[in-house]
C-alpha cells in the first residue's frame, strides 16, 4: 500500500507541482512507512520460519507507546484519524523486545487506522496501556467499533482472525506482523477492550527488576 | 461525467479523485459496498470504479446487488483491484456476466491508465 501511495503521488506531482514540499512530505511519510513494514514483515517471516523467540529485556512501555504514537501521526493525519495516547497509570518497565514491541504496535496502528466506519469519516485511534491481573496490556483501540463488532458476534475471547469486518483485506500484513512478534515475545495478540473501546492488544509481564528498586 | 469510486483506502482515493477531477469528471467517493448502493441511488453514476476487496460486504456482493436493478444494468464497471490478475482469471466468465468492462491491477496501473480506462467507458457510452 505505501509503495502505491508513493508511485501514484509521484505521478500526480509530475503533472502539477503546486506544492512540491507537500508532495515530498507525503512521499517521505509513506516511504518510511513502507520501509518499516517491509522490515517488520521480514522479521516476522524469519521468526515464523525458524520458530525463534525474541530475547526479552526490561523496556519502558510508556516510551515505546509514545514513539509508536509519534511514528503513526503522519499516516493517521492522512487517513483523517486522530491519535490519542492513553497511559492510565505508571507502568515502569515490561519484559519485551524493544524493537519487536515497537514494530508490533506500529503494525496494529497501521491496521486500525484504516478501519472503515460506515457513518463517521473521522476516527480516533487510541494507543493505550492498562494494568490487569495478568500483567500490563498494551494495545491499539478504535473509536466506536464496539457496536460493529458486537453485531458480528465478535467476542473478546476469540482470536484476532475472527470476523473483524470493518477492516480491509490489506490489513492482513499488520496483523501478521503483530501476531508473530507477540508470539515470539511469549505473549499473544488478542482482541481487547479498553474504556468501552475495542481493538487489538497483548499482555506483557512487568519487569521484576523494577520491583526491587 | 459522474464517476462512482469505491475504494477502501482514503489516501489512494484522494489521489484517484484528483486525477479524475483534473480531466473534468465529477467523482463520488465511498468506502463500502452499502454506501456505494446508496450513492448510486441518489445520483446515477456513468461509470463505476470498484475495488473488489472491501471491508464488510465485498465488491462481488456490491456487483450482485448493483446488477439486480434494471436501471443500473448498463452502467460500465471497471474493476480496479489489488487482487492479482492470475487468481481473477478463474472468475473471468462471472466477471463478464457482471458487466465488468475492464480489469486493472492496482499496483501496476498508473493514474494515466485509470483515467484512460474511465474515458474509454465514457466515450463508448456517448
Amino acid at each position: 500500500m505505501p509503495l502505491m501511495y508513493i508511485a501514484r503521488q509521484a505521478e500526480l506531482a509530475q503533472k502539477c507541482a503546486n506544492d512540491p514540499i507537500q508532495n515530498f512530505k507525503f512521499m517521505q511519510t509513506h516511504a518510511d512507512m513502507a520501509l518499516q513494514l517491509v522490515d517488520s514483515y521480514l522479521l516476522s517471516l524469519d521468526l515464523k520460519a525458524r520458530q525463534m523467540s525474541l530475547e526479552l529485556e526490561p523496556v519502558p512501555l510508556s516510551a515505546v507507546l509514545y514513539d509508536v504514537a509519534h511514528e503513526l501521526t503522519p499516516l493517521a493525519k492522512q487517513r483523517n484519524t486522530d491519535i490519542e495516547l492513553v497511559l492510565a497509570g505508571k507502568y515502569g518497565q515490561v519484559m519485551a523486545h524493544p524493537d519487536g514491541l515497537r514494530a508490533a504496535l506500529y503494525g496494529l496502528g497501521f491496521v486500525l487506522s484504516e478501519v472503515v466506519h460506515p457513518k463517521k469519516f473521522r476516527n480516533t485511534l487510541r494507543i493505550a496501556a492498562h494494568r490487569t491481573r495478568g500483567g500490563i496490556v498494551a494495545g491499539v483501540y478504535m473509536d466506536d467499533i464496539g457496536e460493529l463488532l458486537r453485531t458480528n458476534k465478535f467476542e473478546q475471547t476469540t482470536f484476532v482472525r475472527q470476523p473483524f469486518t470493518n477492516l480491509t483485506a490489506s490489513s492482513g500484513a499488520g496483523i501478521f506482523i503483530a501476531e508473530t512478534i507477540f508470539s515470539a515475545m511469549q505473549s499473544r495478540l488478542r482482541a481487547g477492550r479498553f474504556q468501552k473501546q475495542q481493538g487489538l492488544a497483548a499482555t506483557l509481564q512487568p519487569s521484576r527488576q523494577l520491583e526491587l528498586v | 461525467m459522474h464517476i462512482l469510486l469505491i475504494e477502501p483506502d482514503t489516501i489512494l482515493a484522494q489521489l484517484y479523485i484528483e486525477a479524475l477531477e483534473r480531466v473534468g469528471h465529477k467523482v463520488s467517493y465511498v468506502r463500502t459496498a452499502e454506501a456505494a448502493i446508496h450513492t448510486a441511488d441518489r445520483r446515477r453514476p456513468d461509470v463505476v470504479v470498484l475495488e473488489i476487496q472491501l471491508a464488510g460486504h465485498s465488491g462481488v456482493a456490491f456487483l450482485q446487488e448493483f446488477r439486480s436493478y434494471a436501471d443500473w444494468l448498463d452502467i460500465p464497471v471497471i474493476l480496479h483491484t489489488v487482487v492479482p490478475p492470475i487468481p481473477l482469471q478463474r472468475f473471468q466468465y462471472s466477471l463478464k456476466e457482471m458487466g465488468i468492462v475492464q480489469q486493472l491491477y492496482k499496483p501496476q496501473t498508473s493514474l494515466k491508465q485509470l483515467v484512460a480506462a474511465v474515458n474509454r467507458c465514457v466515450s463508448i457510452q456517448l
